[in-house]
């Protein structure tokens, strides 16, 4: 109770020394009487009576229950022998406040938890710091309506209000306009003196913009910035002083000016102080570090646990390419056992990188590889390389699969084999299956598989799994076709929340009311995402469960009586609070 | 063997495995050397509620030690026999809830606030304030109020 008086009385301390502004004023005559702040004003005293009586009258009917409590004890007590002695309903607002706190953080829709605020001042008080705590909004829309009720509120509600946000989580935004997400941040900085963190990790950015909003926030903590490609020269000229305010770090070639390129003493003494540095990703690297400078560079990032490597789709085993693969295995063989998070693109994936990953990197959560439409090994006794139009990789996944037990997120594109033989690519993704106990996202694009995939899907992994992409070469086999089996799968994966298949397949699925189907373009629009930037990804990073709340399904009946539920309308994936 | 009395004088006896479940109870076995003699008054616990506190600990006492979960609270209940016991009237509810933080049983704790948040669930403000018998003390000009600070909320 003391900590809501102190607000109070710090609410009428504030409205008194308004008071006396405005009294002394009107005594000057230097505002009217008719001046509307004066019925604001007196709107704002109302408010604070009103609080004070209400803890007044909470006081006394505290007192008046213990009271209560005592003479019930001394009657009743003995009589009582079933647990439902009470049918005093409104009970609830008896437990403690840290107890209903805790029950409101267990409402993780925003208009739900809004909702609880309406319902009494007690449950305001103790539900508002949970739902300002930390917004994740879709639209820039529901932003302004957000900076508006904080910025136009009275003061102490401003203050207040503003004090509350302690994260700001931009993950889920929908928009292309980054002028008005930048100038939005700036102008939260101002209400909010008590951010910690900022999630930016869907918004391309300006490397001075980031650095803009690094700025202004004084008491940031870390601000994860991945997505915005960054050239060595942003990061060095313009990042290099908030290096260990940063989570994630996505770095491009700058291709047009290849200046100001950094050296391996001042990448050393970048990743020196790069504490809280998670995530790495190289996007068509080329430099003038040497892979042993740059390894031990990365090597001085502590909590290192994710990297991710885009190369182009090539054959040529130009410098870029050398200098990724040589990088990536010296890594995996020093640093392999603290990764969490690994991502392929491009050619950069020989079959000696996946056994060494097989090898090296027990703890692997989340595994994204794309993979190249041909492949290529390097014989370093040769002079050429020898190029085949077939992955050679299928002992090192099914190494992989066997040895990184832990994966929960899977994404693989373009598993092919040989001639449409299904077999190869099915062993691989079965021991997957039968080994990684948690995997809960599985994408699998445009591979060369069979529907008998599905069925050990179905059989291992129906606990955990939670969303499924699937699609395969040129529809050669087209699950289409083998509408039972995909059934199943959605029939006994009981946590399966969002399902993606090929365009093609038409089929008319009994989908259980929980459950989203999407055509595979849909899915990428949902979370906003540029095609090389694979969402799994953002699935990974949300750290948050899907809960899907689609309130617009259009029921009908088809001949047989049965319901069929149409899904047209995107859904509204409920933010978790981390 | 532990010796336990509620609130309303009933004497019940337990083995120190299922006493341990509470933090309160283990540290209070620990100092005192002779809780089997000396029965430990539990002066906020009534006996039905007590017979249900017990009955928790009974049935989880062979439980694994959880690791913290990371990430989101999600107030989805799994296991069915917790279910099934929190089947229960809802001043019951809040007196076992109150017995759980009282005797710091976390995980009771946390299935009691779980099954309160299920309840709170999908409903509207009026809904609310009806099944929690809750009165409405803001005025109507307050609730405009509020609701026009939450206007951000809706789209979810």
């Amino acid at each position: 109770m003391s900590y809501q008086y102190e607000n109070l009385l710090y609410e009428a301390k504030d409205v008194l020394n308004d008071t006396r502004i405005i009294i002394d004023s009107i005594i000057n005559n230097r505002i009217q009487r008719t001046d509307s702040s004066l019925v604001n004003h007196i709107k704002t005293i109302d408010g604070i009576i009103n609080n004070i009586n209400y803890y007044e009258k909470t006081l006394h009917s505290k007192k008046r229950i213990k009271i209560q409590h005592e003479n019930e004890v001394e009657t009743e007590n003995k009589t009582l022998t079933t647990i439902s002695r009470s049918q005093d309903k409104s009970k609830i607002n008896t437990l403690p406040d840290e107890v209903l706190s805790k029950i409101f953080k267990y409402i993780n829709y925003y208009n739900e938890l809004s909702d609880c605020v309406l319902v009494c001042k007690k449950w305001k008080l103790l539900a508002t710091p949970i739902l300002y705590k930390t917004p994740a909004i879709f639209s820039i829309d529901s932003w302004t309506k957000l900076k508006c009720a904080i910025d136009f509120s009275s003061k102490p509600v401003k203050q207040y209000l503003g004090s509350l946000i302690k994260n700001l989580n931009f993950v889920r935004l929908e928009t292309t306009n980054s002028r008005s997400v930048e100038s939005l941040i700036i102008y939260l900085s101002k209400l909010c003196p008590n951010i910690e963190t900022i999630n930016l990790s869907s918004i391309t950015l300006d490397g001075s913009v980031i650095r803009k909003i690094i700025d202004n926030y004084p008491n940031l903590q870390h601000i994860d910035i991945s997505i915005n490609l960054l050239t060595e020269k942003i990061i060095n000229k313009t990042l290099a002083p908030y290096i260990h305010k940063i989570k994630s770090l996505h770095i491009e070639n700058d291709l047009l000016s290849n200046q100001d390129l950094i050296s391996d003493e001042e990448f050393k003494a970048f990743t020196v102080r790069a504490k809280q540095l998670e995530e790495i990703q190289f996007d068509f690297f080329m430099s003038h570090l040497t892979v042993e400078g740059f390894n031990d560079a990365i090597n001085q990032i502590p909590n290192l646990t994710g990297v991710g490597i885009v190369t182009e789709d090539s054959l040529n085993f130009d410098d870029e390419l050398m200098f990724s693969v040589k990088f990536i295995n010296d890594y995996v063989i020093n640093q392999g056992e603290k990764l969490t998070k690994l991502f392929f693109g491009g050619s950069t994936i020989l079959e000696n990188t996946l056994n060494l990953v097989a090898d090296n990197c027990p703890n692997l959560e989340t595994f994204g590889i794309e993979l190249p439409s041909r492949f290529a090994t390097l014989d370093q006794n040769e002079e050429e390389e020898i190029n085949h139009d077939i992955p050679l990789c299928y002992n090192a996944f099914l190494k992989i699969a066997s040895k990184c037990v832990k994966i929960k997120y899977l994404e693989i594109d373009r598993l092919r084999s040989e001639e449409n033989n299904t077999s190869y690519c099915d062993k691989v993704m079965n021991e997957f299956f039968i080994n990684c106990n948690e995997l809960s996202v599985l994408l699998l694009r445009e591979s060369t598989l069979s529907p008998a995939v599905l069925e050990t899907l179905n059989e291992h992994c129906n606990e955990k799994l939670e969303i499924l992409e699937i699609s395969t070469i040129d529809n050669f086999v087209n699950f289409e076709n083998f509408p039972d089996v995909m059934q199943r799968v959605i029939n006994n994966c009981k946590h399966l929340r969002i399902l993606s298949l090929p365009t093609e397949d038409n089929t008319e699925y009994n989908l259980p009311e929980d459950l989203c189907l999407y055509e595979e373009t849909d899915l990428l629009n949902i979370w906003n995402v540029k095609k090389q930037l694979s969402y799994y990804r953002y699935y990974a990073n949300m750290n948050s469960r899907i809960i899907i709340n689609d309130e617009n399904d259009i029921n009908e009946e088809d001949e047989n009586g049965q319901t069929i539920v149409h899904r047209n309308v995107v859904p509204r994936i409920a933010f978790i609070r981390i | 063997m532990v010796k336990l009395t509620s609130s309303d004088g009933q004497e019940f006896t337990i083995s120190k495995e299922v006493a341990y479940q509470s933090v309160l109870l283990k540290n209070m076995i620990e100092d005192v050397l002779d809780s089997e003699e000396n029965p430990i008054p539990l002066p906020n616990v009534s006996g039905p509620i007590l017979v249900k506190v017990i009955e928790y600990a009974t049935h989880h006492k062979d439980d694994p030690v959880k690791p913290p979960v990371d990430g989101p609270r999600t107030s989805e209940i799994v296991d069915e026999w917790d279910k099934e016991f929190m089947n229960i009237d809802q001043g019951s509810l809040y007196e076992l809830i109150l017995a759980a933080n009282y005797l710091d049983i976390k995980d009771l704790l946390d299935l009691g606030c779980k099954t309160v948040a299920n309840m709170i669930k999908g409903k509207k403000v009026e809904e609310l304030r009806k099944l929690f018998n809750i009165q409405n003390d803001f005025t109507p000009e307050e609730e405009e109020q509020i609701k026009k600070e939450n206007a951000w909320c809706e789209e979810h």
